[in-house]
């Protein structure tokens, strides 16, 4: 099943295409690490931008950046991946999404799109009645010291892979294998515990896609 | 010639870049817009593209490192036959043109070598589903009148299980036969409801054709095919050492290596101890509570009025009786151990000693002190009593000629009468400078010290 066309009652900009999203339930990371560069290699050939979202298996990744030592306990894989930013948990109760876009065609800026992604993260929270904010030269989105969602991208030739994971569920146990982002002392916070309710996957995903393609300018999510 | 190739500007905001990973070695060949390195700013990693073929001179910016936008990071030796015909990110044009290239009303005019083909003939359903799925139409077969393309055909290439053409990747997407990415949810994307506008579809096939060559080759490039799996090892790292570290560093090593030591223990019962503080404490008798520790410098500091030969140091061939009694504590701090002084120990009331020590101890830990406290010295106790620990050795603290270890205060069988009872005792090990002190005059003066724990109201009835 695919999201739904764009939500009535949000105007798309005029001839705006709507963003293509693809929902995958829960994979396992590798998989779904195959998939995006598939579809990075399809963005690069001219295809449209897509949005991947997926519930991954319990994984630890570090990014090209990461130091091993920041993974406290390994009861889940390890991996190192080709994104940037530190050591970070996967797992059930985390939306992560996968923006397979062109920045060329975004003013080729690395940075905004990084501040971007915070806009997405902060609307999404907003919508959950949870107030989430950035904090100067720590990307990601934060619930005062608490990360609620953690930012990492990984971009060739201005197509960008790899993207953000947001925190649905209280995942505080399964962080205590790490130091996340290697802030030693910087605890993690989620849209459960941020807002007392614990919203259901399917309602982050529809409110992510939602918010995604109205940031960046789409015709809604199809 | 040479080619300079610098830290390109990843965004209007970066200032420097660092390089993360050097995919290429110098001396390895390099093609025009290959990728030669990996480059983090922010939380962004970005592949570096070599802007013109040739043989890669010298790395100047190694893995790890950090460099300003525009700095040469790496040097190529041209060869003619390979420049690539666009900029690709890494070159000095880039950075200067990469902008306007971008722009959706460039494209237009400078139509990629793939568009430039005539374009298969396919219906507009056909079309916008091909560019939904990244489906190549030039390697679709039609099925409609005069091999026009229609929808079924794009579908039906989309769940073909071989990739059909270069672009297979992408046709891959929705293929069935791979198991972990074909699930219902990625099936075929239904047309959406509003034609998109004209100048969509040309826009986006631009940068593709901007950046000079087809790029969907890079994905099978230089793309690892999985990710790494790693062992989170524990890695060595070496710690500069703090300026206390280096002066613990050379004081112990000069103690150790020039005086030579010797150590003499004690097992001393504090039951009596125990109940002396039990009652100070009820009694409330004194305006702090008092620990062991005070108990044991009150003690120390009356034995080493009879032991004066503890309370020396030894040097210019002479042994020198120090006239005060000043005994410092060692306390631990995080990144290593400070010993304040507590001065005229001897002199000094219980209750005294108690109150002393503690805002010692306190302005110690929290790195304020003064440096007479930290001087003058005459002798040192070191307290582990608050590790469980039997007992342990201690290294003089130098120019002093000795330092009392103090274990922890535990229940053990002690022998009472031909018994055996438990009791609380504590070990308390002497270390000794041999050059002025002799076995004998250590183990006589922790004979006091253990008379004097032993027989604890001594300490509170000696007032001076």
């Amino acid at each position: 099943m695919i999201g739904e066309a764009a939500a009535p009652g949000r105007t798309a900009a005029a001839g705006a295409a709507p963003l293509s999203v693809l929902r995958l339930g829960r994979r396992a990371y590798d998989a779904v690490l195959a998939l995006q560069q598939e579809q990075q290699a399809a963005v690069l050939a001219g295809a449209p931008d897509r949005l991947l979202l997926v519930e991954h298996e319990p994984v630890i990744t570090l990014g090209r950046g990461g130091d091993a030592r920041h993974v406290l306990a390994a009861r889940v894989p390890v991996l190192r991946v080709n994104r940037g930013g530190d050591v970070t948990y996967h797992g059930p109760g985390q939306l992560v999404g996968y923006p397979i876009l062109d920045l060329a065609r975004r003013g080729q800026d690395l940075h905004r799109y990084l501040r971007d992604l915070e806009a997405v993260l902060i609307g999404v929270a907003a919508r959950f009645g949870v107030r989430g904010e950035r904090r100067p030269g720590l990307t990601g989105v934060w619930v005062g010291e608490a990360k609620l969602a953690a930012i990492g991208v990984g971009v060739r030739r201005w197509v960008a892979m790899h993207g953000f994971a947001l925190n649905v569920a209280d995942l505080r146990r399964e962080f205590g294998m790490i130091v996340p982002c290697g802030l030693a002392g910087t605890g993690v916070t989620s849209l459960e515990e941020a807002s007392g309710r614990r919203p259901s996957m399917a309602e982050v995903e529809e409110v992510t896609a939602d918010v995604f393609a109205s940031t960046f300018g789409y015709g809604g999510a199809a | 010639m040479r080619v300079e190739i610098v830290m390109p500007k990843l965004s209007d905001t970066m200032e420097e870049g660092t390089i993360l990973k050097w995919l290429k070695a110098v001396g390895d060949t390099v093609a025009a817009g290959e990728p030669i390195a990996e480059v983090e700013t922010d939380k962004a990693d970005m592949e570096v593209e070599a802007s013109q073929g040739g043989v890669l001179r010298e790395i100047k910016v190694g893995e790890g490192e950090s460099a300003a936008v525009g700095t040469v990071i790496a040097l190529l030796e041209e060869r003619a036959s390979t420049v690539a015909a666009g900029p690709p990110v890494g070159s000095p044009e880039a950075l200067a043109g990469a902008r306007a290239a971008s722009g959706g009303l460039a494209a237009g005019s400078a139509p990629g070598p793939k568009r430039e083909e005539a374009p298969p003939r396919a219906s507009p359903a056909a079309r916008k589903i091909a560019e939904e799925l990244g489906i190549d139409l030039r390697a679709v077969k039609g099925s409609g009148p005069g091999g026009r393309i229609v929808r079924e055909d794009v579908e039906a290439a989309a769940a073909s299980t071989a990739p059909a053409t270069a672009e297979g990747p992408a046709a891959a997407i929705a293929a069935p036969a791979r198991p972990e990415v074909s699930a219902p949810d990625i099936g075929p994307v239904p047309p959406a409801a509003e034609e998109p506008a004209s100048g969509i579809v040309p826009a986006a096939a631009t940068p593709a054709a901007a950046r000079g060559e087809d790029r969907s080759r890079a994905g099978a490039a230089g793309a690892p095919a999985a990710a790494e799996r790693v062992r989170p090892v524990a890695v060595s790292e070496r710690q500069e050492l703090s300026r206390m570290r280096q002066s613990i560093a050379r004081r112990m090593s000069e103690s150790f290596r020039d005086i030579p030591h010797f150590y003499v223990t004690a097992e001393i019962d504090m039951e009596e101890a125990v109940r002396l503080r039990e009652a100070l404490q009820q009694s409330e008798l004194y305006a702090t509570p008092i620990s062991y520790t005070h108990l044991v410098l009150k003690a120390t500091a009356l034995a080493l009025r009879h032991h004066p030969r503890l309370n020396a140091s030894f040097g210019d061939g002479a042994i020198e009786v120090k006239g005060e009694i000043n005994i410092g504590m060692a306390v631990a701090l995080d990144e290593g151990l400070i010993v304040p002084v507590l001065r005229r120990v001897d002199e000094l009331s219980l209750e005294e000693i108690a109150i002393q020590a503690r805002r010692l101890v306190e302005q110690a830990k929290q790195g304020r002190f003064a440096s007479e406290d930290l001087s003058g010295g005459t002798f040192t106790v070191s307290n582990m009593g608050m590790l469980d620990i039997e007992d342990f050795t201690a290294v003089i603290n130098p120019p002093q000629a000795a330092i009392l270890a103090v274990g922890s205060i535990k229940e053990r069988p002690v022998v009472r009468n031909g018994a055996v009872v438990p009791a609380h005792t504590v070990r308390v090990t002497l270390s000794c400078d041999h050059r002025i002190i002799d076995g004998v005059v250590g183990g006589r003066f922790l004979e006091e010290l253990k008379r004097l724990l032993e027989n604890p109201i001594v300490l509170v009835v000696h007032d001076r």
